[in-house]
């Protein structure tokens, strides 16, 4: 291998070890913030009227205060493991069913494929939020984890796709006919034998589908379907706009939640755009040689 | 002498076998025709004995060599045919018996075998799983001082064991498989072209590995490939493919000096010759190639155009000395034609 194409895979290397870094950096930072955060600042903050109303950042209320009197930055800490939970659940059953359909999907093929593919494949046009609305308004959701679970029943077609591709072009590997051969059953075939070798895109559809997840809760909380007993980022964000903040110019209210939604999507893009690069085949190729 | 027995029940041919096909006939359907890729395949292969199977590609060799296995699967559909081995038919076998004699009496070399280990377990925790599948969990240190032996007897490292498949080089990786399709003693081997995409050196040094091993356990061998000069050096008997039937099976070097069937006598002329340097006679015969894969070479009298050989359901005509071709052309004394025009 030629020096400067040494140098260059090294470079690109790099670049995805630091993207890497970095959306887990901020990730991680997110998460001490919402296991940390409430031990230093009480959660007094949370209770109605508990402070003056509607006060701008003071050496007090580091983030204010909104129209109901409630301390920002502990409805911020508060809400952090909340809106990350929404997403991590949310996420996790959108991929787990994903997975599985897809596996199926592809190795079984037939008619199943088929149907499996058919079905993914109307799916992915329904846009999902309109489909949330109205089973969120049907079911009156009040616990955070009942509204993650509708939203991950609704993202598998994404990772169901990318998984019955993959398993398609592995399921025509050398090891795949010998495991058959060798007396594995489709299941142990599909999970021990195919499922180890996706787990980087495995990975990536989770990333993805944590993204999407809370896209999805925060639009359903400015909607006001979300539950309104666990503060999160969207909650505050409802009740922001619910009274008009943005027109009173009440910045330490909604610039907070937003900020961190901005970081967690930053955050979340890193990574899978790191992983993206990683799975690139090209890159790979070399890497693996 | 005309007959339409299989291969292995004829006088003169192989005696006893260890795998008999009978009339093997698999298709692909397909949205509304079907392609017949393997179309009355008959042979039969002895014991100890290696089984040369060419043909151009598509020519239905790898769908013959998994349709034996029964692991064709749709769209691809076995219409017809016997396949015994050891007494017992797999293709009406039922899934436990399917499941005793796979691997354990016949093992597989799949195509592209470089490429046919799972990337993400190490190369001895896949040959011990090959063991286990079979004979259960026994002790883990006699599997793992088995997996040790079998990877000594294909010339590899007890270390090469913990090594993951991108950590070793092409012919390693072609090794374990071989280590791994040797692991339960089969009586039968299908290696599906084991040695391409090495190169000259390496492939001859692993093919010597794979005749080693197969001829230790006394087990038979189909080899799977369109490299001839590398057929002629491993295998007994040749057997020669085309559009799904097969066209010529004989001893190696009967095949090789007197090729009857013109598409055998067209494959073998595309082997760069050591006394045909320039390549004229090859020459010769890509240009004339119109004229004569027509015809029948069992002699003058054997003129049969394309359309009318295409129809028929070719024979298998005796040439002498178990050397079997297929004539479009249902009767005729062919064996004495042949002698006749050689003359």
């Amino acid at each position: 291998m030629m020096p400067d194409q040494g140098s260059h895979l090294a470079r690109r290397v790099l670049a995805v070890d630091l993207r890497l870094g970095a959306g887990l950096a901020v990730i991680v930072g997110l998460l001490i913030v919402g296991t940390a955060g409430p031990l230093v600042v009480g959660s007094a903050g949370l209770r109605l009227g508990g402070a003056p109303y509607a006060q701008p950042p003071t050496a007090a209320h580091l983030l204010g205060t909104d129209t109901t009197g409630r301390d920002v930055l502990t409805l911020m800490v508060h809400g952090t493991i909340p809106t990350l939970m929404i997403g991590l659940l949310a996420g996790g059953v959108g991929t787990v069913i994903g997975v599985v359909l897809g596996l199926v999907s592809g190795y079984v093929r037939g008619p199943v494929d088929t149907v499996i593919r058919g079905a993914a494949d109307v799916a992915v046009t329904i846009p999902a939020l309109a489909i949330l609305v109205v089973l969120t308004a049907l079911l009156q959701t009040q616990s955070i984890e009942l509204m993650a679970v509708i939203i991950g029943l609704l993202a598998w077609p994404y990772s169901t796709r990318a998984i019955r591709a993959q398993t398609l072009s592995l399921r025509e590997r050398g090891f795949v006919t010998i495991a058959v051969l060798s007396g594995r059953n489709s299941l142990e075939t599909m999970f021990l034998e195919i499922l180890p070798n996706l787990l980087p895109y495995v990975v990536a559809s989770f990333v993805g589908a944590v993204s999407g997840a809370i896209v999805a809760a925060v639009g359903l909380q400015l909607l006001g379907l979300g539950p309104i007993t666990t503060p999160t980022m969207g909650l505050t964000l409802q009740y922001a706009f619910q009274y008009g903040a943005v027109a009173r110019g009440m910045w330490w209210w909604w610039g907070p939640p937003t900020l961190f939604l901005i970081l967690l999507f930053g955050g979340l893009f890193l990574i899978s755009s790191a992983l993206d690069r990683y799975l690139n085949p090209r890159l790979r190729g070399v890497g693996a040689s | 002498m005309i007959t339409e027995l299989p291969a292995s029940e004829r006088p003169g041919s192989v005696g006893a076998t260890v795998l008999t096909v009978e009339d093997l006939r698999v298709s692909y359907e397909r949205r509304d025709d079907r392609l017949v890729a393997v179309d009355g395949l008959s042979f039969g292969v002895a014991p100890g004995e290696v089984l040369g199977l060419v043909g151009e590609s598509g020519s239905g060799k790898s769908t013959a060599a998994m349709a034996i296995l029964r692991l064709v699967r749709p769209p691809g559909r076995i219409e017809r045919g016997r396949v015994t081995l050891g007494g017992v038919d797999l293709l009406t076998a039922d899934p436990a018996a399917l499941r005793r004699i796979r691997w354990r009496e016949v093992a597989l070399i799949p195509q592209g075998s470089m490429n046919s280990l799972n990337p993400v377990m190490r190369a001895g925790d896949q040959i011990a799983d090959a063991i286990t599948a079979h004979e259960g969990r026994g002790d883990g240190a006699t599997v793992r001082q088995r997996v040790a032996t079998l990877l000594d007897s294909v010339r590899l490292g007890a270390d090469v064991a913990h090594r993951y498949p991108h950590e070793l080089s092409g012919g390693m990786r072609q090794r374990v498989c071989i280590a791994m399709a040797t692991a339960l003693d089969p009586r039968l081997v299908i290696a599906d072209e084991p040695t391409s995409a090495l190169d000259v050196v390496t492939q001859r040094a692993v093919a010597e590995t794979l005749l080693d091993a197969t001829h230790r356990l006394r087990a038979s061998m189909i080899l799977i490939g369109h490299d001839l000069a590398l057929q002629a050096q491993m295998v007994d008997r040749l057997a020669v493919m085309r559009r799904g039937r097969l066209v010529e099976i004989g001893p190696v070097r009967a095949v090789f000096h007197r090729p009857v069937h013109p598409y055998t006598r067209i494959l073998l002329t595309a082997v760069p010759s050591i006394r045909d340097p320039d390549g004229k006679r090859r020459k010769a015969w890509v240009a004339g190639q119109g004229d004569d894969s027509a015809r029948c070479f069992l002699g003058a009298a054997c003129v049969q155009d394309r359309a009318t050989a295409a129809e028929a359901r070719p024979l298998m005509h005796d040439v002498g000395e178990g050397h079997l071709v297929a004539c479009p052309i249902g009767e005729g004394d062919h064996a004495s034609l042949w002698t006749a025009a050689h003359d």
